[in-house]
């Protein structure tokens, strides 16, 4: 049998309206057989019908065997379950008396609906309070008994082009979306429960709303685009590139080194798991930086020397123990707004930043070079590097025997492009 | 009255009260007896009388007594004849105030 599918036109908890709705679309020979964020309809529907919508009972997905007696008698028949919320009954018989026979019934008819709505609505809000309360938490003030250089904020500039990431983007917006949403719809059984409880007449429905309509459909389009972004960030090619199919610059580590460094596979002839996401690059998404992307390099040195980088053996164990193994990391970013730049660096020193390491920072500069920030660990191996030049900027972490400082032109190269 | 029936009754929630003084009965003798007592003045809907049966065994004012099949037959509680009395006390006041008005 032909279907016919139509957008709902307007809140499921405008009872009088929905109910209308539906009694136009019988005289229009449509019945329904199928009722939620959109309604399906059989050409079966027969002119005259009325349809009244009944709150879920105690029973469950189905009316109770005495509600349908009851109704029965009266010359009303179960149609179908709408959601959580109703069930739908309808009769063809004029002569069938009303549902309700006074306005205080029907609103206490209500009430579960609305305690229901209202509970969910709370628990809604009170799981989003304590997700945002944990994060808050969790960003701004859990503090590490290892950090010994803690920046609670420094972060935030990151946080905003995550922010802007179009999945959790789509994301916060329909969260929004749906919030308002419900807020509405809670609102009105409200108003119309209250009203009914004190004996007054429903608030007249607004009738069918092209607005209403066209938020059904935002709402189903918008699920389209979340879950393309959700599976392509999780299947697409953006996590864990190897470096031979990355395809962005970045500054090699053998530009930086002296010696002859190579992966742990070339050095070994093996394959190893452990070793296996040394040297990789991977791509972020931001709106406010259409250029984001990190590499992450290791390199063994292929004559003996001292160790300075990790080793998985024990010193002394095996012939790769005392193997120097310089370690570079790279952040880059093109941002849309220039003046982010250097927040944004500083926000990425901090992400590089070993917490149990005490860094001593130093302000630089360089031919065409906005700015020019290094760090590094007094005594240690650690380095940083965060150069920056409009809306470019690069940030390095390095861990071996050069000195970023006297590399600045190869660094500087991959913002100055 | 009940706890979360809030107020005075309303005259469906006081007939279905009284349909259980005497007797158990279930959801379709309770109509018949309130229309019949009302000499047809009031016909409860069905949606009415199941809305006012499930309220009144939340409240405690009826309990049911026993499932035939569809049938639900239900008798009323103590706390529910006091919920009748009082209402009944309200309406005699109210009839005896709107009488001495008169004179």
């Amino acid at each position: 049998m032909k279907k016919v599918r139509k957008i709902l036109p307007l809140s499921i908890y405008d009872i009088p309206g929905m109910e209308r709705w539906l009694e136009e679309q019988a005289d229009a020979g449509l019945f329904p057989v199928m009722v939620d964020a959109w309604a399906t309809f059989t050409p079966t529907g027969v002119p005259g019908t009325r349809f009244r919508l009944e709150p879920w009972g105690r029973e469950g997905a189905e009316p109770s065997a005495e509600q349908l007696e009851f109704y029965r008698s009266a010359g009303w028949e179960y149609a179908l379950t709408i959601g959580r919320a109703y069930y739908l009954f309808y009769t063809t018989d004029p002569a069938a008396p009303e549902l309700y026979s006074d306005r205080q019934s029907r609103g206490l008819s209500l009430e579960r609906l609305e305690k229901r709505a209202l509970r969910g609505r709370r628990i809604q809000t009170a799981i989003w309070v304590c997700i945002g309360a944990l994060l808050v938490w969790a960003m701004f003030f859990h503090r590490s008994e290892f950090d010994v250089q803690p920046a609670p904020f420094a972060r935030v500039p990151l946080l905003l082009l995550s922010l802007f990431a179009p999945g959790l983007l789509l994301l916060l917006i329909s969260a929004v979306f749906s919030w308002r949403t419900a807020r509405r719809d809670l609102r009105t059984l409200r108003r119309t429960c209250r009203a009914l409880k004190e004996g007054l007449p429903p608030p007249p429905s607004p009738g069918p709303s092209r607005r209403i309509a066209a938020e059904y459909i935002f709402g189903l389009v918008l699920i389209v685009p979340l879950l393309l972004v959700v599976v392509f960030q999780r299947l697409g090619p953006w996590e864990e590139i190897p470096l031979d199919r990355f395809d962005r610059p970045y500054v090699a580590l053998q530009e930086l080194e002296r010696e002859e460094v190579v992966s742990y596979g070339e050095l070994t002839g093996e394959q190893s798991s452990f070793h296996e996401d040394e040297n990789q690059g991977q791509l972020h998404v931001s709106l406010l930086a259409p250029t984001w992307y990190e590499v992450s390099q290791d390199g063994y040195a292929t004559a003996e020397g001292d160790y300075r980088g990790y080793s998985p053996y024990p010193e002394g164990e095996d012939r790769f123990a005392l193997c120097y193994a310089p370690n570079l990391d790279t952040a880059c970013f093109h941002l849309l707004f220039p003046f982010l730049a250097r927040p944004v660096a500083e926000a990425q020193l901090d992400v590089f930043r070993l917490v149990n390491v005490t860094w001593s920072y130093t302000e630089a500069t360089f031919p065409g070079l906005d700015f020019v920030i290094l760090a590094d660990e007094p005594d240690g191996i650690w380095q940083m590097a965060a150069l920056g030049k409009g809306g470019n900027v690069a940030v390095f972490r390095y861990a071996g025997r050069e000195d970023l400082s006297g590399h600045l032109d190869t660094l500087a190269a991959l913002v100055l492009e | 009255m009940g706890d979360k029936l809030r107020g005075q009754l309303t005259e469906s929630m006081f007939y279905v009260l009284m349909a259980f003084l005497q007797e158990e009965r279930c959801g379709t003798d309770v109509a018949a007896y309130v229309e019949q007592r009302t000499h047809g003045r009031l016909r409860l809907g069905p949606g009415t009388l199941y809305t006012l049966l499930g309220k009144f065994q939340e409240e405690h004012l009826i309990e049911e007594t026993q499932v035939e099949g569809r049938k639900r037959t239900y008798r009323l509680t103590d706390k529910g004849r006091a919920a009748y009395l009082e209402e009944l006390e309200r309406l005699r006041a109210c009839v005896r105030d709107g009488e001495e008005a008169l004179q």
